[in-house]
């Protein structure tokens, strides 16, 4: 009995519920001779893995599903060894080099250069190239993907890698122009009811449309988190009623409050607590543009209009230096810590503008 | 020739002097005092020694000829005007130099060949019997040590120009502190007035000042007729006796005067006070040090002594030589080139500086050791820890005394041993530690008891203590390295079973090692001295050795060496070796601010001083560079600790009137700051992937420079920065997120962070609701899931863990713990075909995954790292034990299982790598 969203995954592209051209043309693709590099990029929770795993399966046939994990090590220079995880059929292997840190590109170059370098065995009844699929590239540090380009285009015969990443801003040029880009967009919330419709109804779960909409309200389009929420939604409370609360991630709710407490109170003391949990959601492993993100679209919701643009700019521009830093905590507490000063000034002003008028 | 002359002259002038019954040892003290500069002083003191010894050896000629001398003073001695003194005596000064550099030109020779060429010379033979005669007249004086004044000869008979010499030759009381002084009731003395003339027996004049003063009396400075008693010791001065005279005031020598305390305040046992001289000691160079006119100093110029206003060439080392006489009869040689530190290096607790007191480190480490044997005999091994553990050490075997360098660490356990009469072995740097030579040379010393006592029956302490001993581990902190590798374990072994007290002496008790042995010892912890103590007694110092220096100019001195009383000793000698006195002046106060220690300035200081508003702070920043410094002393570490603290500054200047204008600009300044240290971390990370390290300027200007000069205030104790706590915290929860999302990986598509945002919150719902709505019923559901998403037990916590945020529930608590032990004993009957090898990932040391490079903070990183895991463990282990011991037990077997898993892939691994 595993959870929804991974017992009604689509296993072929033709089952793929929404991008159907998308779909369509990959399925092209991979019955023309030549299949090129991959890049897949979206969103968490769109389906990029699920695309290609089904476009795998295109490829090679069922064979692909019997997955299995391996474990390798590799050395580096200064002798310290990584283990490296990798998830693996007889077709594909999948690797998450960023897993190994600032050792990543001991990863590429030893690992994916090995596999790359070999030939199949029976290329007859075979296809003549196996496939890498590589996680998380955008996480790779920049000397990776330069150890990656040679990789890519000197054993273009016996490999294919398939990269997936979430943005491919953080991609090198040069790695994105050898591959073909496919980016899966997150589904619209019209087709993660229609999709959440479908698995109730296979589940045999009546759902009414309000909820369905609620769910696909905060999932934020997320499909994964959609069918997560449904079935919380179920196992805590069935028969569904219509005003039932999506219990959302506790991340969230925390990072709801967070915002709350720093519109309630501009103070050092409020400072110092906020820092507290923004530590706290950081060493839960939440990234920290989402957190961004999360601060940012309560803290909107509840300014007044005249100040959202500005607060908007702080925002960005904080989140764009944290990008470029290191520390992520020093710019989220830049980012309070200028929102309490900005909102003070337009509090009291503000304030001071109403009694004024008031006097009047 | 020149030898021979030169030996009449010393004991022509010796002959003179005769009347002040001078033994030969001073004599060579004032002659070398003449000329103090020149290097025919050694040459000088050298010939008196040797003459000292032949002294005693012709021991029997010398009464033959005592007659004959006793007559030939009184030809010489002829009254003459004392305004002639000075000329005569600075005649007399002159021809003597002369005389000493032609002689300088012998001083290669060995007092052998001197000697072989006296011996030849029949007329100096006599002469020098007739020294020698004096000698055995000295003794004879001293041995009786009551001086009164009609044993003397009639003073008037003397030439007054000698009577000068004398007076400037004059020493110091002759047995400085050998007579008890009996403590009398108070205000005996009320209303009595006192003067002293000539040199005391034992009480030198600040001292008998202080007697007369604590009793309620007053001390003159000259004659008069409402006097009440006149003291008289050696050489009084024959104005005062005669006015004595005729204004019929009572003449007292100094035994009467120690006794009038006990009759004036009606005691006959009288009780002593011994400590009185040592207090003294050190009080009286302060006072004197202030100068201090005397009015008479005109009218009886030989009564006059120390005052810093008149202190010659000839008296500053007059005074120098009185300090040191007892060490002097030793070994003058050696003496000469001892450091000041030696020199001065106290004798008792009481001298050791800020140790005086009763609550001091110096005393409890006293009455520790007093007490150590009664604690610690073999029938109580182990004390029983009580309350006052700290207070007095019962229960610890070895004392660690803790602080900063040259503040009297070594000393204080060196005075304390003495004190309480043990011997001990002392063990520093210089003697390598290594566990096995601690063992060796330790082990055996602290079992065994010590062989010296039965050879030495006189030992100073009664026999209760004598076969005492300790050892002293100097410098623990030093253990370090290949050399001493294991030491300080080894040392914990040590103080475990030994059967000696064992004190330890380190720099840094904050240090990792040090920490372990501190669990073990009796923490001592000395601090710097204040201002104050150290100047007092640097004064004394300074009187001693008779430089004149200011007192702001000292205070500086003590400042600019960190109350280090080490070091201010050292400045103070090679600076007064250049010029004796020193006053404010230009020059020398460059000297002391180039001396500035260059202290090591801790970060957390550090940080303090970057917001520090306070000019008056000697340490205070002045400038930009010095302001960047700050940065410096921890260039990665200060970024963080500025960010930690910036926030609990209370700044100063605050525009705005009302409170609320007051907040807002401080939220404008937090602001400014916090903006300035993000492009601070910009520069870092620059910096860094770049190894442009040029840029480190650039980051101290943005880093704490700028936060520092917008939140200029007042700020606590600055805390250590939480990152490195919680960034450990989460490349923890990172791997525990990768490990989990790799086991789960077969059947989900989500990458850790989704695992972690989405999975993790419903898995831990799914997990537990079933175990608490229904109990033993929702385990087959719950053991279904956990082998769908084929999750381990540990992985069942690791959920339940990182799914609970702070305020929340733990849902494990709402379990029922029989529910909880069926439910870990299913999991256990089943048989989990996993696809991956059970990794405890929370054991994996090293971080794979520290984000960031550099070094320094990775091993700081593994280290907190341990903690964390290590905490968390005990949490999770008392929770359990706690709630149930049955199922503590099964997991245990279970991570038992795990690990042989993990043993037998790891072995082979390991056998490989050492094949290469």
């Amino acid at each position: 009995m595993s959870l929804w969203c991974d017992k009604h995954r689509p296993k072929e592209l033709g089952l793929l519920d929404y991008h159907k051209e998308q779909a369509e043309q990959l399925k092209k693709l991979v019955h023309s001779e030549d299949f090129p590099h991959l890049l897949v990029y979206g969103p968490n929770g769109a389906g990029k893995k699920t695309r290609i795993m089904c476009a795998l399966r295109e490829l090679y046939g069922p064979g692909v599903e019997k997955l299995r994990i391996e474990r390798q090590q590799f050395e580096t220079p200064s002798k310290k060894t990584i283990e490296m995880t990798t998830l693996a059929s007889n077709y594909h292997i999948e690797v998450n080099a960023s897993d190994a840190g600032i050792y990543d590109r001991i990863v590429i170059q030893e690992m994916i250069k090995t596999i790359a370098q070999t030939n199949q065995l029976d290329a007859q009844t075979q296809k003549s190239f196996k496939v890498v699929v590589l996680t998380e590239v955008d996480k790779l540090t920049k000397d990776a993907q330069h150890a990656l380009r040679r990789t890519m285009e000197k054993y273009m015969n016996t490999c294919r890698l398939i990269l997936c990443c979430n943005s491919t801003t953080r991609v090198i040029p040069a790695v994105r122009s050898r591959c073909l880009s496919l980016r899966v967009p997150a589904p619209t919330n019209d087709q993660i009811v229609l999709i959440i419709k479908q698995v109730c109804k296979s589940e045999g779960i009546s759902i009414s449309q309000d909820l369905l909409n609620k769910i696909a309200a905060k999932s934020n389009r997320n499909l994964r988190r959609a069918m997560l929420l449904c079935e919380t939604a179920y196992i805590s409370h069935y028969p569904f009623t219509n005003d039932q609360e999506i219990n959302e991630p506790d991340w969230e709710l925390f990072l709801r409050e967070t915002a709350r407490q720093i519109v309630q109170q501009q103070s050092v003391e409020r400072i110092m607590q906020t820092r507290d949990r923004l530590y706290e959601l950081l060493c839960h492993c939440i990234p920290a543009d989402l957190i961004f993100k999360g601060l940012l679209k309560e803290l909107l919701l509840i300014c007044d209009g005249q100040l959202k643009p500005q607060i908007v700019e702080i925002a960005a521009d904080m989140e764009h230096k944290m990008n470029l830093g290191d520390k992520q905590i020093f710019y989220l507490e830049a980012f309070v810590v200028k929102f309490m000063s900005v909102y003070k000034k337009y509090l009291e002003s503000s304030l001071a503008g109403s009694f004024g008028q008031a006097l009047k | 020739m020149q030898v021979k002359k030169l030996i009449v002259s010393t004991s022509l002038s010796l002959y003179k002097m005769k009347k002040e019954t001078i033994s030969p040892k001073k004599a060579s003290n004032k002659l070398s005092s003449d000329e103090n500069t020149s290097p025919v002083r050694k040459h000088n003191t050298m010939m008196m020694n040797w003459l000292n010894k032949s002294a005693s050896k012709k021991h029997d000629e010398q009464s033959k000829i005592k007659k004959s001398d006793s007559n030939a003073h009184q030809k010489i001695g002829d009254v003459e005007l004392k305004k002639n003194d000075k000329k005569d005596a600075k005649v007399d000064a002159k021809k003597k130099e002369s005389k000493m550099k032609e002689s300088s030109d012998e001083e290669e020779l060995s007092p052998i060949k001197i000697k072989a060429k006296k011996e030849k010379q029949a007329p100096k033979k006599v002469k020098m019997e007739e020294e020698l005669d004096e000698k055995k007249e000295t003794k004879k004086h001293s041995t009786k040590t009551i001086m009164s004044p009609k044993e003397k000869d009639p003073p008037a008979k003397k030439g007054a120009n000698k009577y000068y010499a004398a007076y400037m030759r004059r020493d110091g009381p002759k047995n400085p502190g050998s007579k008890p002084v009996p403590i009398g009731k108070p205000n005996c003395f009320a209303g009595l007035k006192f003067l002293s003339t000539g040199v005391l027996d034992s009480l030198d004049r600040d001292e008998f000042k202080k007697i007369v003063e604590k009793y309620g009396g007053s001390v003159t400075s000259g004659m008069a007729k409402k006097l009440d008693y006149l003291v008289i010791g050696d050489d009084a001065g024959e104005s005062k006796i005669q006015k004595a005279k005729e204004f019929n005031i009572k003449t007292i020598n100094e035994d009467e005067f120690l006794k009038l305390i006990c009759t004036r305040s009606g005691i006959t046992n009288p009780k002593y006070e011994n400590e009185v001289e040592m207090m003294e000691e050190e009080m009286t160079a302060e006072t004197e040090m202030k100068p201090k006119l005397e009015t008479d100093k005109k009218t009886t110029p030989k009564k006059e002594i120390k005052t810093p206003l008149k202190q010659s060439p000839k008296l500053k080392t007059e005074v120098q030589d009185i300090k040191e006489e007892p060490k002097v009869k030793k070994e003058e040689s050696k003496e000469k080139n001892e450091l000041w530190v030696e020199k001065y290096k106290p004798q008792a607790i009481s001298k050791i500086i800020g140790q005086g007191t009763e609550k001091s480190n110096a005393n409890k480490l006293l009455n520790w050791l007093k007490n150590w044997q009664q604690w610690h005999s073999s029938g109580n091994s182990k004390a029983k820890k009580s309350w006052n553990d700290q207070e007095t050490g019962s229960c610890f075997k070895a004392a660690l005394l803790s602080g900063p360098p040259g503040i009297g660490k070594t000393t204080t356990a060196q005075v304390v041993c003495k004190e309480v009469g043990y011997t001990y072995i002392e063990l520093n740097a210089s003697d390598s530690r290594s566990k096995k030579l601690l063992d060796k040379v330790l082990g055996e010393s602290t079992e065994n008891a010590s062989i010296e006592s039965y050879f030495k029956q006189k030992h100073k302490v009664s026999d209760l203590n004598k076969d005492k001993h300790c050892v002293i581990m100097d410098e623990v902190d030093g253990m370090a390295g290949n050399e001493d590798r294991g030491g300080v374990q080894e040392l914990i072994q040590i103080i475990k079973q030994s059967k000696i007290p064992i004190i330890c002496i380190c720099n840094d008790r904050q240090h990792v090692k040090i920490r372990s042995l501190a669990n073990h010892c009796f923490d001592l912890r000395f601090y710097k001295p204040r201002l104050e103590q150290v100047r007092a007694a640097l004064m004394s110092v300074c009187f001693k050795e008779g430089i004149k220096i200011t007192g702001d100019l000292l205070d500086q001195i003590i400042t600019g060496c960190n109350y280090d009383i080490r070091q201010c000793l050292h400045n103070l000698s090679i600076w007064s070796s250049n010029n004796k006195t020193m006053t404010s002046t230009q020059s020398s106060k460059s000297d002391i601010e180039r001396a500035m220690k260059d202290v090591r300035m801790n970060p957390f200081e550090a940080c303090k001083l970057v917001f520090n508003a306070d000019s008056s702070n000697s340490r205070a920043p002045k400038n930009i560079a010095e302001k960047m410094d700050l940065f410096f002393t921890d260039y990665s570490l200060m970024p963080l600790l500025v960010q930690e603290n910036y926030l609990s500054v209370v700044p100063q200047n605050l525009k705005g009137n009302s409170k609320k204008e007051k907040d807002r600009n401080h939220l404008e300044f937090l602001t400014q700051s916090i903006e300035s240290m993000c492009q601070g971390d910009r520069v870092s990370k620059i910096l860094r992937n770049n190894n442009n390290w040029s840029l480190l300027p650039v980051q101290a200007i943005f880093s704490s420079y700028i936060p520092g000069e917008k939140l200029r205030g007042h700020i606590g104790l600055p805390a250590f920065p939480s990152w490195f706590g919680k960034n450990s915290k989460r490349a923890r929860v990172d791997r525990i997120l990768q490990e989990l999302q790799k086991h789960m990986r077969i059947h989900i598509s989500a990458n850790k962070i989704g695992v972690g945002m989405d999975y993790l919150s419903v898995l831990k719902t799914m997990l537990t609701r079933p175990l608490i709505k229904k109990g033993t019923d929702g385990i087959p559901s719950v053991l279904n899931l956990m082998n769908e998403y084929s999750l381990t037990r540990d992985d069942f916590d690791t959920i339940i863990e990182l799914g609970t945020w702070p305020g929340q529930k733990d849902p494990m608590s709402m379990i029922d713990s029989k529910v909880k032990a069926s439910f870990t004993r299913a999991y256990n009957k089943e048989s989990h075909k996993n696809p991956f090898t059970i990794v405890n990932v929370k054991k994996i040391k090293g971080a794979k995954l520290t984000d960031d490079g550099y070094d320094e903070e990775d091993v700081e990183e593994v280290e907190e790292d341990e903690d964390d895991i290590a905490a968390d463990a005990m949490i999770k282990v008392n929770a359990k034990s706690k709630s149930k011991t049955t199922t503590a037990k099964t997991t245990k077997s279970v991570k038992r299982s795990a690990k042989s898993n993990d043993d037998s892939e790891a072995k082979p691994s390991a056998s490989k790598k050492k094949r290469t």
